[in-house]
């Protein structure tokens, strides 16, 4: 028996290139494709996939959405993150939300046939650089559940907020009062919260964290 | 009967028997003049000669025709009553009587005295007297002659207030005044002669004046203007009172000449300061332009880097999420058609094979491109890790060894600094890689005290002497970016080979980017 696949992307050329590589697999099959979040969930309905594969920027909303929306509808079919942002700041994140995987588009396309395979047998897959920041981040006495922004301050969840809403250093610090200097040392204590590398990963995630809505 | 100085009654002179003194009863009888009232008589000032007692004794024509008196001698006139018109000796008026004075020196004098005459005026008289001695040496008579010198002295006024005065009104006012005086006339005025409208007019008869002259003031061939007097009286202009205004009008016109020419050289003065003035504020509006030309300049420069870098991003939005989809999509479909040909046992299977390799690698390509041309977002701490990143993707993408080293951390005092030097920093490198044909490729960063310098070197080519025009925006823009900075840029080939791109600048004048890039 063959497992049903629904591929969720917005690309109609990634979703026809998708379909011919599973075709290929006798042990896969594509049951279903959409571009959105809300054909999604329709199709979800009809079609009942064992693994979705969704892509992060789709046509309207987001993907982590999807994820979210088909983990509180109770589902326990498998999802693999397939997505051209970079993993070291999606990853993570994508997991914490109930996927099962995140691979990066760039991979080669035998790379997302073994990723889809790994989690429908019940594994987490991940590539070697995102799984190592994970265990860094385990051994900060942080646990894969554990939102890593919940650990900030509320100062720092402040200048996080402004961050991601496209505020630059110099327009925090005028509406907070503070001077710059005081909101990059903010912006650097976030950043080893959160084990970012630098500024801009602070900003890609808080505008991200954002768009998620929090 | 006045006494002399001496105290002597020189009124008798009886006992005078000196052929040298001079006998009243011989000068006034009748029939033809002496030889001696002849020879006087020519001298064209009144000359009289007069005893101790200032009793004339003898009178020329002048004397007797200015005096109005002819019977001057006979009369038994005393000097003082004849010219002068008084009744008292002149010493006793706080003047110097001449013939006291003359007694006691014996010796000549020449003194000025100040009358009225006959209209009114006031008169200035030089009066020269001269001792006569007996055989005894005794002063017994003194000889005088007077002159009005009340023309001459106007004359000298004119000189002085000419010399005095800067501006024409005051000197006009002045002489008018000196010549109402002069003249005794009720009016008298100076016109100005109008060069340019040649004209004047007077409607002195209309008014009943009977009395008008109008001198002009010359000099040299020009007519500078007219004295004007004019009096309800008859005869107040007399013929000699015209020959003096004549005289008069010479002097008062180098006067006015002077007084003409130092107002000219003042307004010549005047205008040469306000073209001063004038050229001063238009140097300083010309000098305001230019410095809001260079604003603008400036901005601009901005500007363009600021469209250009939204631009890139843009484009390598459109990159990412447009062509790299699209490439994702194209590799599933040619490996999946390589399986397909392979699995037929098609020799074409080999074709889509390398066709699915060649889009990964197009797909790799891609985001290298989308590395460079989306903003990056560095803080002042994170240059130097930036820096290194770029260093090893360039090195990793193209095989070039691509070293960074620093000494330390660079003391930058905002974001905005260590975006613009990163930027000229991947600027020079892309550079390097493209046209410098080079192996090795240094990126340094150095700071001492406050100044920070960014080198990259490579050891290529060198810098063609052209490279301005031929890489066009790119070097412009490193250029554009360390003037943002306030820094100092230049980029040379090195003696020893290979170009040097270097960016200095001192924290103070870093600030001057005001961080567009950073506030996306």
């Amino acid at each position: 028996m063959s497992h049903r696949l629904l591929i969720v992307d917005d690309h109609p050329i990634v979703r026809r290139g998708l379909r011919e590589l599973v075709a290929d697999e006798p042990d896969l099959e594509v049951c279903g494709e959409a571009d959105d979040v809300a054909s999604a969930l329709e199709q979800l309905e009809n079609v009942r996939p064992d693994v979705v594969v969704v892509d992060l920027s789709l046509k309207r909303g987001h993907g982590l959405e999807l994820i979210k929306a088909i983990k509180a509808q109770g589902k326990r079919l498998k999802i693999l993150v397939s997505s051209m942002h970079d993993e070291s700041l999606y990853a993570e994140h994508a997991i914490r939300c109930g996927a099962s995987g995140y691979i990066n588009k760039q991979e080669p396309p035998d790379e997302i046939i073994n990723a889809i395979r790994q989690v429908l047998r019940g594994e987490i897959y991940l590539n070697d650089k995102v799984a190592d920041l994970l265990l860094r981040r385990l051994s900060n006495g942080h646990s894969i559940g554990e939102d890593p922004v919940e650990t900030l301050t509320n100062r720092e969840l402040e200048v996080f907020e402004m961050i991601g809403r496209g505020l630059s250093v110099k327009q925090i610090a005028g509406r907070l009062g503070l001077s710059q200097k005081t909101i990059e040392a903010h912006r650097d204590r976030i950043r080893i919260k959160l084990t970012l590398n630098n500024s801009l990963e602070v900003a890609r995630r808080a505008m991200q964290w954002t768009l998620e809505g929090h | 009967m006045d006494r002399g100085t001496t105290g002597r009654d020189m009124s008798d002179t009886s006992h005078v028997e000196s052929d040298r003194i001079l006998d009243s009863r011989e000068l006034t009888r009748d029939g033809p003049p002496t030889r001696l009232q002849t020879v006087i008589d020519a001298f064209p000032d009144p000359m009289m000669v007069v005893d101790r007692n200032c009793r004339i004794v003898l009178a020329n024509r002048a004397a007797r025709e200015t005096s109005g008196i002819p019977e001057i001698v006979s009369a038994g006139l005393r000097c003082y009553e004849v010219p002068h018109r008084r009744e008292t000796a002149c010493a006793g008026d706080g003047e110097t009587c001449p013939i006291q004075e003359v007694v006691t020196t014996r010796a000549p004098v020449r003194i000025t005295h100040t009358r009225t005459d006959s209209e009114g005026r006031e008169i200035f008289v030089e009066v020269t007297a001269a001792p006569i001695f007996d055989a005894s040496g005794e002063v017994v008579q003194v000889v005088e002659t007077c002159r009005d010198i009340t023309e001459r002295k106007l004359s000298r006024r004119f000189l002085e207030i000419g010399n005095r005065h800067m501006e024409m009104k005051p000197l006009l006012e002045e002489a008018t005044v000196e010549l109402k005086k002069f003249t005794g006339c009720a009016a008298v005025g100076i016109r100005v002669l109008d060069e340019e409208k040649n004209r004047l007019s007077d409607l002195c008869h209309l008014c009943g004046c009977e009395a008008l002259a109008l001198v002009p003031i010359c000099l040299g061939d020009r007519t500078l203007g007219l004295i004007h007097v004019t009096d309800r009286r008859r005869n107040m202009v007399s013929a000699s009172k015209v020959k003096s205004l004549e005289r008069l009008a010479v002097h008062l016109g180098a006067a006015m000449q002077r007084v003409q020419s130092a107002e000219a050289l003042r307004a010549a003065h005047d205008h040469l300061e306000a073209t001063v003035q004038q050229r001063t504020t238009e140097l300083t509006e010309a000098n305001h332009a230019l410095q809001d030309e260079i604003t603008e300049r400036t901005r601009l420069e901005r500007e363009i880097l600021h469209v250009s870098s939204e631009e890139q991003r843009r484009i390598g939005q459109e990159l990412h999420d447009g062509l790299g989809q699209e490439l994702t999509g194209l590799g599933y479909l040619a490996q999946s058609l390589s399986r397909k040909l392979q699995a037929k046992g098609s020799v074409e299977a080999e074709i889509a094979a390398d066709l699915a390799r060649y889009i990964r690698l197009s797909f790799g390509q891609i985001k290298n491109i989308v590395r460079g041309l989306i903003p990056l977002e560095i803080c002042a701490d994170e240059l130097e890790f930036a820096l290194q990143t770029l260093a090893a993707n360039i090195e990793q993408q193209t095989g070039i060894s691509c070293r960074f080293v620093s000494n330390g951390n660079a003391p930058l005092d905002s974001d905005d600094t260590a975006i613009q030097i990163y930027r000229i920093a991947q600027e020079a490198v892309a550079n390097a890689v493209k046209h410098a044909d080079a192996r090795e490729i240094v990126v340094a960063l150095t700071a001492e005290r406050d100044l920070i310098r960014l080198e990259v070197r490579d050891d290529g080519v060198g810098i063609r002497a052209d490279a301005e025009e031929a890489s066009g925006y790119g070097l412009r823009s490193m250029k554009y970016r360390a003037r943002a900075l306030g820094g100092e840029f230049e980029v040379r080939r090195m003696a020893r080979g290979g170009t040097l791109v270097s960016c200095c600048l001192s924290q103070d004048s870093s600030d001057a980017f005001e961080g567009e890039d950073c506030d996306a």
